[in-house]
C-alpha cells in the first residue's frame, strides 16, 4: 500500500533505488557554498558549480514538477480550510 | 479539524494544529515518518505532527501530487540560511544530483537493505513483543 502512494506521485523508481547512498562530505560542502535567490539553487562542490531551478531538479532526479508548490509561496490561507 | 481527525481516526479529537506522532494511525504513521525524512527533512521535533506535516501526510494518502521538486528548492533555501542548527536535508537526492552532474564523489555511503522487520518497527506499529516466542505478537489497542 505504501508503494502504491509512492508510485502515485511518480516517486516509486527514484525511492526504490537500492543503488542509491549518501555521500556526506559533498553533502557539507554544498550547504556550505549554498545561495538560494529567485528559486534557483546555486553552490559549488568539489572546484564544480552547481546551479539548478525546481524544472531542472526534476530532469536530474527523473520526476516531474507540477500542481502543489504552496509551500513555496508561504501562502498559509489555503490550510485555512484543516 | 477534519485533517487531524481523519490522521488520528478519531471522531471526537479536538486537537487542530499538531498532535503528538502516536495520535495518528499506523499508516498514516509511515506516510508521516517518509514526509520528515524525504519531503520536509528535519532534525528536530519528529515526534510532533504539525500542521504542515499533516497536509503533507493526507495528501500522500490520498495520492493527491505533491511539488517535491519546488518543496526541496524552498527547504535546501531554509537549511542553507537559517541560523539555527539544522540537518542537512535531501541527503540521498543531492547525491544522486551530484552524480548526474558527473562531480567526483569522496566517499558514498550506500543504502543498508533489510528483508527483517525488527522489534521497534513492529512496537512502532502498535504491537506487542512479547519475549522468546515467535508467535507472541499481538496488536494493541
Amino acid at each position: 500500500m505504501f508503494l502504491e502512494k509512492l508510485e502515485a506521485q511518480g516517486w516509486l523508481e527514484l525511492f526504490t533505488n537500492t543503488k542509491g547512498g549518501c555521500s556526506v562530505s559533498e553533502l557539507a560542502k554544498f550547504y556550505a557554498n549554498c545561495v538560494v535567490t529567485n528559486e534557483v539553487v546555486t553552490s559549488i562542490v568539489n572546484g564544480q558549480k552547481l546551479c539548478f531551478d525546481a524544472s531542472d531538479l526534476g530532469e536530474l532526479l527523473g520526476v516531474l514538477a507540477k500542481d502543489f508548490d504552496a509551500y513555496v509561496h508561504e501562502d498559509k490561507s489555503i490550510y485555512t480550510w484543516c | 479539524m477534519e485533517l487531524t481527525q481523519r490522521l488520528a481516526q478519531k471522531p471526537h479529537f479536538t486537537e487542530h494544529w499538531s498532535m503528538g506522532k502516536g495520535e495518528i494511525t499506523p499508516l498514516h504513521r509511515l506516510l508521516f515518518w517518509f514526509v520528515i525524512k524525504n519531503v520536509v527533512p528535519r532534525g528536530q521535533g519528529r515526534n510532533l505532527v504539525e500542521l504542515m506535516d499533516m497536509c503533507f501526510t493526507d495528501l500522500l494518502d490520498r495520492c493527491e501530487k505533491i511539488n517535491l521538486l519546488a518543496i526541496m528548492i524552498s527547504h535546501i533555501a531554509r537549511i542553507a540560511n537559517t541560523s539555527k542548527d539544522h540537518d542537512m536535508g535531501y541527503g540521498f537526492l543531492l547525491t544522486l544530483v551530484f552524480e548526474e552532474l558527473d562531480i567526483p564523489l569522496q566517499k558514498k555511503v550506500s543504502f543498508q537493505l533489510s528483508d527483517e522487520i525488527g522489534s521497534s518497527t513492529l512496537v512502532g506499529c502498535n504491537f506487542m513483543v512479547t519475549k522468546g516466542s515467535s508467535t507472541g505478537l499481538e496488536q494493541g489497542p
